[in-house]
C-alpha cells in the first residue's frame, strides 16, 4: 500500500527520490510502504517512513544471504538439527531461525471514558512489558531528547544574539560618528535630544526589521534543502522578531550616548 | 517689534577662553547694530574671532561679558536671560551653513516643517508654512522631492527656507557661498537680499568670498577680537 499525497510528491519529488533510493538500498524492493507523512520526523529530526509490521520485522530481523547460507550449512552439519533420515527437522529449524514473532512496540488507542494511566498500570503488571501514556512519551521526548537539543540551540542563539548586537551597535555607532556635523546642526536649530535619540533608534530598528525579514525569507526558502526538518512556528517567529527589535534597541544605546554628547557649537565654523 | 528697533544689538561683547596666564581673549568688546531687513558681511582672517562671535550670537557658547539684544528682547547681559537656549535658537535665530545639512530621508517640505513642528506647531500648519517658505525660494515644485533627488542649488534653497521657517529676526549664515561658483554665489546673495526685505530679517553673512563682498552695504571686519565697521559697495545684482 502506498500512501503518498500527490502535492507532497510534487513538492518534494527530488527529496523522495533520494530518500527512496536510500531506502531501496536498505530494505530492498519487497517491502510495502504504508505511508510517508509530511512534517513527521523522529526525535532526532530525521525523516520517517511508515511500513507494515511484517515488513518492519523483516527489515529488522531478516539476515543477509551470506548469513543464511552459513547458518544452513552449519545446521546441515549438526546431527541434532539434521538427523539422518528426517529431512523435515532441518526445514523446521531453519524456518524458526529466519522468522521472528517479536514486536518492539504496540500503539494502543484507549476508548473514551477510560483512563490511559490505569490501562498502562494494568499492562505493566505483566513481566517484561513497559507501558507509556501519551503524556509519558511526551515527557521522554521533551524533557530528555528535545531539552538537550534545545539547550544546545539556546547556547548558539545566545552567542549569535551577542554577536548580532555587537555588529548592530558597531554599524549604528559608526553611522552616528559619520554624521557628527549633521547631528550638531540638528541640535543647533533646536532639535530635542529625545528626537535625535528616536531617529538613531529608528535607524537601528529599521536595520533589525530588514535583517529579520531577510533571515526569515532565507530560512523559509532553504528549509526544504536543510538536512533536518526545521519548524519555525508563528509564535516563535513573532518572539524572534520582538527579540531582534530589543537587541537592536539595546545596540543603539551606545550611538545615542555618543550623539547626545555632540556639542551644537561643532556645527559652526570649520 | 518696531521698525526702528535693531534686529540685533551687541554692546561691548567679550569672550575669554580659559583663565589665568593662559587665558585667550577671543572677543575684546564687540559692538554691532543691524537693522531688520539688512544684510551685512562679517569678515576677518583666521583666528580673528569670527567663529567665536557667531557661536555667541547663535547662543551655543556663553560670552564673558557685554550685552546682546535680539529684536528688542534682551538675550544676554553678563548672563543669559533665557534658560532654554535651545528654544531660543529654534524660535529666534536662523542658521545657514556652507553645506545644507538637511535630513536625507525626509522630503523638502518635511525638512522645512521640522522647525515649526519642534516649536509645537501642528503638522498641517507647519507644512503649510513650509510650503510658503519653499514658494518664497522658488522650490515649491520640488516640495515632495527627497533631499538626494534635489540639485545642490535646490538643497541650499531648502536649507534657507528651513532657516526662515520660524520667521526669526536674524539669520546667521556661515560661509554660505564658499563652494559655489560666481554665478551661483551671486544668486544666493540675491536670495538673501530679497528674503531679508520680504521677511524683515537681518542676515549676518560670515564670508571670505571676494565674489560677494561688493554686494554688502556694510561690512564688519573683525581683527584681534574687535569689529571695525567698513562701508561696502552695496552693488545691486
Amino acid at each position: 500500500m502506498i500512501n503518498l499525497a500527490h502535492r507532497d510528491v510534487a513538492n518534494h519529488l527530488g527529496r523522495y527520490l533520494v530518500t527512496g533510493f536510500g531506502l531501496g538500498l536498505l530494505i530492498g524492493v519487497t517491502l510495502t510502504m504504508a505511508g510517508v507523512y509530511r512534517r513527521m520526523v523522529s526525535s532526532g529530526g530525521d525523516p520517517m517512513v511508515f511500513i507494515t509490521l511484517k515488513d518492519a520485522q523483516e527489515a529488522q530481523f531478516l539476515k543477509d544471504n551470506e548469513s543464511i547460507v552459513n547458518d544452513r550449512n552449519r545446521l546441515a552439519d549438526n546431527p541434532a538439527a539434521n538427523p539422518p533420515g528426517q529431512p523435515g527437522v532441518l526445514e523446521a529449524v531453519e524456518a524458526l531461525q529466519t522468522a521472528s514473532h517479536r514486536v518492539n512496540a504496540v500503539l494502543i488507542r484507549v476508548k473514551e471514558g477510560h483512563d490511559p494511566r490505569q490501562v498502562a498500570d494494568g499492562i505493566e503488571r505483566w513481566k517484561h512489558l513497559t507501558a507509556y501514556t501519551s503524556a509519558d512519551m511526551e515527557d521522554i521526548l521533551v524533557a530528555k531528547l528535545i531539552a538537550t537539543a534545545a539547550r544546545q540551540i539556546a547556547l548558539f542563539l545566545i552567542i549569535l544574539a551577542i554577536v548580532s548586537a555587537a555588529i548592530v551597535a558597531f554599524i549604528i555607532y559608526t553611522m552616528t560618528l559619520g554624521k557628527i556635523k549633521e547631528i550638531a546642526v540638528l541640535k543647533l536649530i533646536g532639535t530635542r535630544d529625545r528626537t535625535i535619540a528616536a531617529m538613531i533608534m529608528q535607524e537601528a530598528l529599521g536595520l533589525g526589521v530588514i535583517g529579520f525579514f531577510v533571515g526569515k525569507f532565507a530560512a523559509t526558502l532553504w528549509t526544504p534543502v536543510f538536512p533536518k526538518h526545521v519548524l519555525l512556528e508563528t509564535n516563535d517567529a513573532m518572539g524572534a522578531f520582538v527579540v531582534t527589535l530589543v537587541i537592536c534597541a539595546l545596540a543603539s544605546v551606545l550611538a545615542i550616548r555618543a550623539a547626545l554628547r555632540i556639542d551644537p557649537a561643532e556645527a559652526i565654523g570649520g | 517689534m518696531t521698525t526702528t528697533e535693531p534686529a540685533i544689538l551687541i554692546e561691548n561683547l567679550t569672550k575669554r577662553y580659559g583663565s589665568g596666564p593662559t587665558a585667550v581673549d577671543a572677543l575684546k568688546g564687540v559692538d554691532m547694530s543691524i537693522a531688520p531687513g539688512e544684510v551685512v558681511g562679517l569678515i576677518g582672517p583666521s583666528g580673528s574671532g569670527k567663529t567665536t562671535l557667531l557661536k555667541c550670537l547663535g547662543a551655543v557658547i556663553e560670552p564673558t561679558s557685554g550685552r546682546f539684544t535680539l529684536a528688542g528682547e534682551e538675550i544676554y547681559d553678563s548672563a543669559w536671560k533665557r534658560t532654554d537656549l535651545r528654544a531660543l535658537r529654534r524660535d529666534r535665530i536662523g542658521f545657514v551653513f556652507q553645506a545644507p545639512y538637511l535630513i536625507p530621508f525626509l522630503d523638502a517640505t518635511d525638512n522645512v516643517a521640522l522647525l515649526p513642528m519642534l516649536a509645537g506647531v501642528k503638522n498641517p500648519v507647519a507644512r503649510a508654512t513650509a510650503l510658503d517658505m519653499l514658494t518664497a525660494l522658488d522650490v515649491q515644485h520640488r516640495s515632495h522631492a527627497r533631499i538626494p533627488e534635489l540639485s545642490g542649488g535646490e538643497q541650499q534653497r531648502v536649507a534657507i527656507a528651513r532657516a526662515l521657517a520660524n520667521k526669526p529676526p536674524i539669520i546667521l549664515a556661515d560661509e554660505p557661498t564658499a563652494p559655489l561658483d560666481s554665478e551661483r554665489a551671486l544668486a544666493v546673495v540675491k536670495i538673501h537680499n530679497r528674503l531679508a526685505q520680504d521677511f524683515r530679517t537681518a542676515i549676518i553673512v560670515v564670508t571670505h568670498d571676494e565674489k560677494i563682498m561688493p554686494t554688502f552695504k556694510r561690512i564688519f571686519n573683525i581683527r584681534d577680537g574687535k569689529t571695525y565697521e567698513e562701508p561696502g559697495e552695496g552693488r545691486q545684482i
